[in-house]
């Protein structure tokens, strides 16, 4: 690996207190460190503005749901193919590229770790070979549990110790890292065709509520010392006035909080601020949101800003997704999974000129300028549910420029700039935030100490951008930001270039990480036999052949959960 | 007498299959045309008499055996190279060709044998050197 | 004797993973609940295996080392300038990936079985997208199950008693409490033991799936029969289908291999779609292969596109019936041809078939096959499954890992490292 010197560059480190300091960074055998030899290769960065590697904490970008959308849309790929280079594999884009393309297409982002945000358990195996293929990136995978039928027959006992030992079992069968909820309750019911409507709705033969799925989930997740907080996308989301279930959703574990990390993470909620009781009067509620996230320390949330152009739909939320194709006629995927979770994608398009569009944009946008701490509010688009992950620069640009957005802005229907907050919003987000949504916060909120910054011994994950920030006004000269930020002038990952000049010139393995879940080893036996007693009665595998060894992984990376 | 012929896999298909293409319990097993009783009888041939069924695209013989199925009219040789003598090559651009409901013309072969897997390559695929 | 519990099975798409194999002093004595077919080959196919190395000389077989094969079948590649590489349903996914990245390299052509069995299927999810679920859903929660132009009791026999029809679920158990339609051109084994069967005019499923639309949307069908079935019955049967709780829907190759194909599916597609406007139903296609799934899975991760994928650009293209294996032979095309697990000469049409008379082909199986008669290069690898383990995807899209039963004999090597090391040797002849 050796040894590599980053100089002069004007370097945002939000973890470390480092604002915009002229400084070096030195990396040996992929860590930074304090110092290198003369013998170091040189990267002259100066002039440049330098960032820790990005960490995208939600992307779906690998397993049957994101391949399920390969198939569904061969269109989406003719028109935007990736010849094979002398050092890159050939693929194809655009909103569900090929997946040797993701990895390319991040990296020249800056991004060298990305998470798959909601995987099946019995098909997470998919997913890791996926996630094996994709180059540069490291990465990490959030298992379903809001539906497993298992876990909500003891939710439905009270039985607290076997759903703990359960969740602990699953997590390290299947190599996952938290705890991701969609639709909680939902899916199981749609498994006979219906869906909740609500947090204190009944799933059907059950006799639950998502309300006690969601709060024996969050006090799991902290007995079981997991680095990354519930991951929620809550109930009735997509439709108007879901707001309303938005806020009981967070509110329903506000009082499990002891201080810290927050202990829920609500998801996407760009699509989950809906005002309004029907698409004709939907309105943005982002600053109800922003309101209760600003009160409440055990909320975080990310965007999912909306994108205008292609995009495609999917989600584990089933019942969503066959609404979603009702109103629209798309072509429609649904995807059950025995005894644990749904899928669905839908092809969508976001129109400039469609009133429910652009209120859908102005609500990500609004969220972010209205969260007041930037450590608790991410960057996404929730890829490629509102739009395709390379479009982040655009959307730093939004976030940097009150004149960016009042370009947008300007081209709406006037109804939907009624029913938006955005346009008496000034704030502009500073390269410190900028750095702390798309990497240093992403990085705190799951857990990953080497990631999000540039302190010594940290990943040697480094992104030179090629602008200067000491000469840039990015609220005027917000279209070099974005040219900047689309193509990075260096990517290091792990000591290693592998962009320059916005191509990617090597290719190497990135590791995947896993957590081990903080529980005593007879527990872990007692919930592994439990769970093996039972399992064919739920289960069309077997036991044995639906754990994933860590061999199976390529570059496995295990945590031990001990909290934050 | 016209038929429309199906293909597909049989169990005794997909277990031949198994021992090798060369074995003779494949060519047992798929070197055969099931036909229902009442058409054998039209054809004038028993269970085991050699037919030849030929199509548009080739022809092949084979041995006439009662169909476990039966339905008038329609006559099945499961999945290979025997059936694939006489099978569709038109891919209706889906890029599968017709292997199921194809017209075919069968009559009795009496002394005709049933070719064997290298002999049948031979006749209705081609060789090498 | 050690007992091998969870074995997999690597015969058909059903991918039963609940065997038990006896082996004793490397060899296999005994399986237990395997099916007919799975059992036959779990305890016999090594027996007929054909262990030689053969290259084709002067029109002539003769018996070569593994390293001269792969020699011969490198340079035949890399002199190629559009090669085929055909087959990867009865393999491992580790080896399909090699399969993708060395038709990337040649610039050539990867196709897969499925082109000429479910590939109609995948064509119609491209048109109308697709309802499914995996099989626990049907084992659990159907209580109406419909099996169209497929036979599972002779090609995929374990498929209702474990996952079907007859199987034990947690909301439904047993035959009993289903009922079971069989739509078919022949009055099947299965459909012997189904409430319901409709014997389909052959060739008119497209027209029948359609009646059935208007039927369950209450239209009236103004005709006395549409495919050979009595309106009266098909107004019955769409009566059963919205009345039902959770319906599955399996369809086979009776479907995709006649007239209407990917319009078939299309077709049945729709039916189900609508039909989840009323109550719920999910479908599945009863796949063959028992990797055919990973093999679509594997080459739409890694291309974009689930099989006739064609690299001859320098970026993956596809286009079913133009870069379609078939097609492409039909054309006379390809220059050369990998084959890798599978009969494309016996398979195919022969009318298709003949092309690879006229170009150098180069066969990896275990078993001589009518492909491996007409190679130029024949390599005999290690049964995937049985003596190679490898990741392989269930009908379902279940990924499942095959175990190692037996070690293959000396000198036999999985697909796998067959071709990680033909194309180390193509990348060398290339780099000339």
């Amino acid at each position: 690996m050796g040894e590599l010197l980053i100089k002069n560059g004007i370097v945002y480190d939000p973890i470390n207190g480092v604002e915009g300091e002229q400084m070096d960074i030195a990396i040996k055998d992929g860590v930074v460190v304090e110092e290198v030899s003369p013998q170091a290769e040189v990267i002259d960065a100066s002039g440049m503005l330098v960032f820790p590697g990005g960490v995208d904490i939600h992307s779906h970008i690998a397993g049957s749901k994101v391949n399920a959308g390969r198939l569904l849309r061969p269109e989406d790929h003719y028109r935007d193919p990736e010849p094979k280079t002398e050092y890159t594999r050939s693929g194809v884009g655009y909103t569900v590229p090929s997946i040797f393309t993701i990895g390319y297409r991040y990296a020249r982002m800056g991004y060298t770790t990305v998470i798959e945000p909601a995987t099946p358990s019995l098909k997470t195996r998919h997913t890791h070979e996926e996630l094996d293929d994709i180059p540069i990136l490291d990465k990490a995978c959030f298992p379903l549990f809001g539906n497993d039928l298992m876990l909500l027959e003891y939710i439905r006992d009270g039985k607290l110790e076997e759903a703990t030992g359960y969740v602990a079992w699953m997590l390290e069968a299947v190599k996952g890292y938290a705890i991701k909820i969609v639709n909680p309750g939902g899916l199981e019911a749609w498994s006979w065709g219906k869906n909740l409507e609500g947090i204190d709705d009944e799933v059907p033969g059950l006799g639950i509520t998502p309300r006690e799925i969601l709060r024996t989930l969050c006090t799991i997740s902290k007995m079981l010392k997991l680095p990354h907080p519930i991951h929620v996308h809550p109930n009735n989301l997509g439709k108007p006035g879901n707001y309303e279930t938005t806020l009981k959703t967070m509110d329903c574990v506000a009082d499990l909080y002891e201080g810290g990390k927050p202990i829920i993470h609500l998801t996407h909620v760009q699509f989950t601020g809906y005002g309004g009781h029907s698409w004709l009067n939907l309105s943005s509620k982002a600053p109800e949101i922003a309101k209760y996230v600003n009160a409440h320390p055990h909320v975080s949330v990310d965007l999912g800003q909306v994108i205008f152009g292609e995009a495609t739909t999917m989600t584990a939320d089933g019942p969503f997704q066959f609404i979603l194709h009702q109103m629209t006629g798309n072509k429609w995927v649904n995807a059950d999974v025995e005894v644990e979770t749904g899928a669905g994608v839908v092809p969508y398009v976001y129109k400039r000129s469609n009133y429910v569009n652009a209120v859908q944009w102005a609500i990500g946008l609004e969220l972010a300028l209205e969260v007041k701490d930037p450590w608790r509010v991410f960057l996404t688009t929730d890829h490629p549910n509102a739009g395709p992950f390379m479009e982040y620069p655009r959307v730093i640009s939004w976030l940097m420029s009150r004149k960016a957005r009042e370009k947008v802005v300007s081209k709406l229907p006037r109804s939907a700039r009624r029913r938006m907050n955005i346009e008496t919003m000034d704030r502009e987000y500073t390269w410190t935030e900028i750095a702390i949504i798309t990497r240093a916060g992403t990085a705190k909120s799951l857990g990953l100490k080497s990631k999000g910054h540039l302190g010594v011994g940290a990943d040697g994950d480094v992104a030179v951008y090629p602008i200067n920030p000491r000469e840039v006004d990015p609220a005027k000269d917000y279209k070099l930001v974005r040219r900047a930020f689309r193509n990075a002038q260096w990517v290091v990952k792990e000591g290693e270039v592998v962009v320059s000049q916005g191509r990617v010139v090597s290719s190497l393995k990135g590791k995947t990480f896993w957590v081990k879940p903080s529980i005593s080893s007879d527990a872990l036996e007692a919930a592994r036999q439990e769970i093996k007693g039972k399992f064919k009665r739920y289960y069309t595998v077997e036991f044995e052949n639906y754990i994933v060894p860590e061999s199976f992984l390529a570059r496995p990376c295990m945590l031990k959960a001990e909290g934050s | 007498m016209k038929f429309v012929l199906v293909t597909g896999t049989t169990l005794s298909q997909a277990q031949g299959k198994e021992h090798g293409k060369v074995s003779p319990k494949y060519k047992e097993a798929v070197a055969v045309c099931e036909l229902a009783e009442e058409d054998m009888e039209r054809l004038g041939v028993k269970p085991g008499d050699p037919v030849r069924v030929t199509s548009p695209y080739g022809s092949v013989v084979v041995k006439a055996v009662k169909a476990r199925d039966p339905t008038p009219g329609i006559a099945f040789i499961p999945t290979g190279i025997w059936a694939n003598a006489v099978t569709a090559p038109e891919t209706s651009a889906a890029g599968i060709p017709s292997y199921k409901c194809i017209e075919v013309e069968i009559e009795p072969a009496p002394g005709e044998k049933v070719p064997d897997l290298e002999e049948l390559l031979k006749q209705s695929v081609g060789v090498k050197g | 004797m050690p007992v091998i519990q969870g074995a997999v099975c690597a015969f058909c798409g059903c991918v039963c993973d609940d065997l038990e194999v006896l082996v004793e002093n490397n060899e296999i004595k005994d399986v237990k609940y395997a099916c007919a077919i799975g059992r036959e080959k779990v305890l016999n196919c090594v027996k007929e295996r054909d262990p030689r190395v053969l290259i084709r000389e002067n029109g002539k077989f003769r018996e070569a080392s593994l390293e001269e094969a792969l020699d011969r079948a490198a340079e035949i590649l890399a002199n190629s300038k559009y090669p085929l590489l055909y087959g990867w349903s009865n393999t491992s996914c580790e080896a399909i990936k090699i399969g993708v990245a060395l038709a990337e390299e040649l610039g050539g052509v990867i196709d897969n079985t499925a082109c000429v069995c479910h590939g109609p299927g995948l064509e119609a999810v491209h048109e109308v997208g697709v309802v499914e679920g995996t099989l626990g859903q049907a084992r659990h929660r159907a209580d109406l199950i419909v099996y169209w132009g497929c036979n599972p009791t002779q090609a995929h026999m374990r498929h209702m008693m474990r996952y079907s029809a007859m199987s034990q679920g947690i909301f439904r158990s047993g035959r009993k409490e289903r009922k079971v339609v069989v739509v078919d051109v022949r009055k099947t084994t299965t459909a012997r033991l189904a409430d319901v069967f409709l014997q389909v005019k052959p060739g008119k499923d497209y027209e029948l799936f359609q009646a059935l639309r208007m039927a369950i949307r209450d239209e009236e069908i103004e005709a006395e029969e549409v495919a050979g079935i009595p309106v009266e019955q098909i107004e019955e049967l769409a009566d059963m289908m919205v009345s039902c709780q959770v319906g599955f829907l399996f369809f086979g190759l009776g479907l995709t291999q006649s007239s209407a194909k990917n319009e078939n599916i299309a077709a049945a597609i729709s039916l189900i779609r609508d039909l989840n406007f009323k109550t719920k139903w999910l479908m599945l296609p009863m796949r063959g292969h028992h990797n055919v799934t990973g093999a679509n899975k594997v080459t739409l991760w890694e291309t974009g596109y689930p099989f006739a994928v064609d690299f001859s650009h320098g970026y993956p293209r596809y286009n079913p019936g133009e870069t379609s294996s078939t097609d492409l032979l039909a054309r006379g095309e390809v220059d050369a041809a990998l084959i890798v697990a599978s009969d494309p000469v016996a398979n195919m049409p022969a009318q298709i078939a003949k092309h690879f008379a006229k170009i150098p082909v180069i066969d990896i199986d275990p078993l001589m096959t009518a492909t491996g008669l007409l190679s130029d290069v024949r390599i005999p690898a290690a049964f995937t499954g049985i003596e190679a383990e490898g990741t392989l995807y269930r009908m379902d899209g279940v990924p499942l890992v095959s175990k190692k039963l037996v070690e293959p004999p000396e000198g036999i090597l999985p697909d796998k490292i067959l071709l990680q090391r033909l194309l180390e040797k193509v990348r060398k002849l290339r780099r000339r």
